[in-house]
């Protein structure tokens, strides 16, 4: 809970100070004069005097920020500061002090990208199964070489290049290479850093039709949209814990036993064999299992809890060694300075787009708005990703100043985007939008934003 | 004014009791949305519609989705809620900028669109509460926290109430009341704990419950106060002595009912 908070406010924060300073940089270059700069709304905690006159402030409430310009609207000021106010400037460099916030923000995405590929990302070379035998072709593992022509060599790029025909009705050419099954599970159980890939004949392509192409999904996960699911090594059941006093060690079971069966039912890896168990609560059921060259039939008396959704659930109370993946389909992508920078860019350039195609999908009503998120998603997301490690944590810092950026250029008064239009408009025209026109887009605008973001938190609370 | 205020008290109150605990659920929603289009008779002054027929036609209004949250009610429960407690979330953030962000909400039609999120869930959770498993109980559970809380917060702040709450707001809160406020409602959480069904399970959980009720009843108290400053009004109405109108009375109610009707959801989902 308070690594969610400080995570989220630290992430804020920076990102609210990133987009300001953009702000600031451009308008001393325009000589506007700055008179304060504030991360954080509300009474000022910290305060310091700059000798250009600026005062730099931090203040309490730490959800956004701002840059306060002359302005001779708001401002009574003598002649000689006139040519120092914001509204004295020309359009084109009032336009690039407002661009500055967002577009450094993008920057910034890129920035941070690029550390995450510089520091290495350990990746799965993507190999997928049918999710329930439905899928022709896909009953044994195959690797996904590329999708639509793109090639994938991560479960990123398949995710990525799926996405992009999100709302089309046509279909999805997908390469695939397929794979011996049994070699790979064998590579799992013994593991070996020298082991290939057990590629077998050549590749294939297979063709998905699809109908409106995840405009109903919930869920954002494009393969299970396709009916697979990335392929997982079998873990054989070979108990590597009992816990004490649990239902497996009052029936007498210990660790080392290999569990083959259960009610004749045989098992061949943990997933099936948790399944069954966790459907049977309370049940007395019976389990064949290898002990040492014996093999012996135990009844076992289950138990039961009641899990998340409050459904009785069953219990053993055993565990078993995690097995890792073959070495054959790890590998570690690496780039160089130059390169993890501009790959930074690129990644950052490309989420900025799928934001955008997102909300214009949402717009035309191809994605339902449930896939808004507000406040309380941001924090859980936070703090989720601030504890599976750091680089996570940059990589969602990224994403989230990508965000911003691309929400503050957005065409709509109040937001950054919406004074850019403002600017535009007078370039064009040669005359300022008369200040009526922009009250009533204020209005517009507000309404619009405060709409959003009653949905976006709605939906927060909807999934709590 | 406060003997007349002690006189309406005590004819409402047994009479809402009543309504609570004996009316079938029909007649209950019913009386529920007399109430509730009160309100929004009063709340068209906030509007500052003056014509009785302009009047009327936003009452009706609020009538007409009612009567579609009435159809919806069974379906979407979580969502509507869901919407009004985002609502309040906003509402919390309208209040501490005011007098900032007030060009946007005082247009006539944001006002009445606010009017709508803030009487028709409260309309939705009384109905929806009621019908729950002890539905009457829950109810008086949330009256005595919400009248506990004011109750609480008018003796405390009378008594050491020195630092003003919010003043731009409404200067006659303090944060002294906000402390007598929460020493009553946790007080009435621990007291009526153990007849609750829903609360049997919860330890801690409860007297989170009780604080964020508290603070979406204030919330709802100042909203209703923000919005009566703006257009210059002291009391919404002269409907009850003592108390003013309708929505001064149910103000913190708006907030604190629907944002109870989700707390119960997500508890006993």
């Amino acid at each position: 809970m308070l690594i969610t908070l400080l995570t989220t406010l630290f992430a804020l924060a920076v990102l609210v100070t990133v987009h300001e300073a953009g702000h600031y940089i451009v308008a001393r270059w325009c000589g506007v004069k700055v008179m304060r700069f504030s991360v954080g709304f509300g009474r000022p905690v910290f305060r310091h005097l700059g000798n250009n006159g600026t005062e730099y402030v931090f203040a309490w409430i730490p959800l956004g920020g701002y840059v306060k310009m002359l302005d001779s609207r708001n401002d009574e000021i003598s002649s000689v500061d006139l040519c120092c106010a914001f509204d004295h400037k020309s359009p084109w460099q009032r336009i690039a002090i407002v661009a500055a916030g967002p577009l450094v923000n993008l920057l910034f995405a890129g920035l941070l990208y690029g550390i995450v590929y510089l520091s290495g990302t350990p990746q799965l070379i993507p190999v997928a199964v049918a999710a329930n035998n439905s899928v022709s072709g896909f009953e044994t593992p195959q690797q996904i070489v590329a999708v639509d022509g793109n090639m994938t060599p991560t479960w990123e790029a398949v995710n990525i290049a799926l996405t992009k025909r999100m709302g089309e009705t046509s279909s999805i050419a997908i390469t695939t290479h397929p794979l011996d099954q049994s070699l790979l599970q064998a590579q799992a159980m013994t593991p070996n850093p020298l082991d290939a890939l057990p590629l077998v004949g050549g590749e294939e392509q297979h063709d998905f039709p699809v109908h409106q192409w995840m405009s109903d999904a919930v869920e954002f996960s494009p393969l299970s949209q396709l009916g697979l699911k990335p392929w997982r090594p079998n873990v054989p059941i070979t108990l590597d814990y009992v816990t004490p006093q649990g239902a497996a060690e009052l029936a007498g079971l210990t660790v080392g036993d290999t569990i083959v069966a259960v009610d004749q039912l045989p098992m061949l890896g943990y997933n099936e064999f948790v399944g069954y168990i966790q459907t049977h609560p309370n049940a007395a059921i019976k389990v064949t299992l290898e002990r040492g060259s014996r093999v012996l039939d135990i009844p076992v008396q289950l138990g039961s809890y009641t899990n998340e959704k409050g459904a009785p659930t069953g219990l053993i109370g055993v565990g078993v060694a995690a097995i890792s993946w073959p070495y054959s389909m790890q590998f570690m992508q690496q780039l160089g300075f130059l390169d993890s920078f501009l790959a930074g860019g690129a990644k950052a350039i490309e989420m900025a787009r799928l934001t955008l195609s997102f909300l214009g999908q949402m717009v035309q009503g191809l994605v339902s708005v449930e896939h808004l998120s507000g406040p309380i998603s941001i924090a859980k997301i936070a703090g989720a990703s601030a504890e599976s490690g750091l680089i996570t944590y940059i990589s969602f810092m990224a994403y989230l100043s990508v965000s911003l950026g691309v929400l503050n250029l957005l065409p709509v008064p109040m937001l950054d985007g919406g004074h850019l239009l403002y600017y535009l408009i007078e370039v064009v025209t040669g005359r300022k939008v008369p200040d009526r026109i922009q009250a009533i887009g204020l209005r517009i605008g507000m309404a619009l934003v405060f709409s959003i973001m009653i949905i976006a938190v709605a939906n927060d609370l909807m999934r709590l | 004014m406060l003997k007349s205020r002690i006189v309406t008290a005590l004819v409402i109150a047994p009479l809402t009791l009543a309504a609570v605990f004996f009316l079938p659920q029909q007649a209950f929603a019913l009386f529920v949305a007399l109430i509730v289009l009160m309100g929004a008779w009063e709340w068209t002054a906030m509007m500052r519609l003056v014509s009785r027929s302009q009047r009327t036609v936003y009452v009706l209004l609020v009538l007409f989705i009612i009567v579609v949250a009435q159809k919806l009610l069974p379906y979407y429960e979580q969502t509507i809620f869901a919407v009004a407690t985002a609502w309040w979330v906003l509402a919390t953030a309208l209040v501490v900028v005011y007098p900032r962000a007030c060009t946007v909400w005082s247009v006539r039609g944001i006002k009445g669109l606010i009017g709508c999120l803030v009487l028709v869930p409260t309309w939705a959770a009384m109905v929806y509460i009621r019908d729950l498993e002890q539905g009457p109980w829950l109810i008086v559970y949330m009256f005595l926290m919400v009248w506990g809380a004011d109750t609480g917060a008018y003796f405390a702040g009378k008594r050491f109430g020195k630092r003003k709450l919010m003043p731009r707001v409404s200067p006659a809160k303090s944060w002294a009341g906000i402390g007598g406020a929460t020493i009553t409602v946790l007080l009435v959480s621990a007291l009526t704990k153990p007849y609750l069904h829903f609360a049997q399970e919860l330890s801690l959980t409860m007297y989170i419950l009780a604080l964020v009720l508290l603070f979406f009843s204030v919330i709802g108290d100042l909203t209703e106060s923000m919005v009566k400053r703006q257009c210059g009004i002291k009391d919404s109405g002269s409907i009850l002595p003592g108390h003013g109108g309708i929505m001064d009375r149910i103000d913190s109610l708006t907030a604190a009912a629907p944002v109870f009707a989700f707390c119960l959801i997500l508890l006993n989902p």
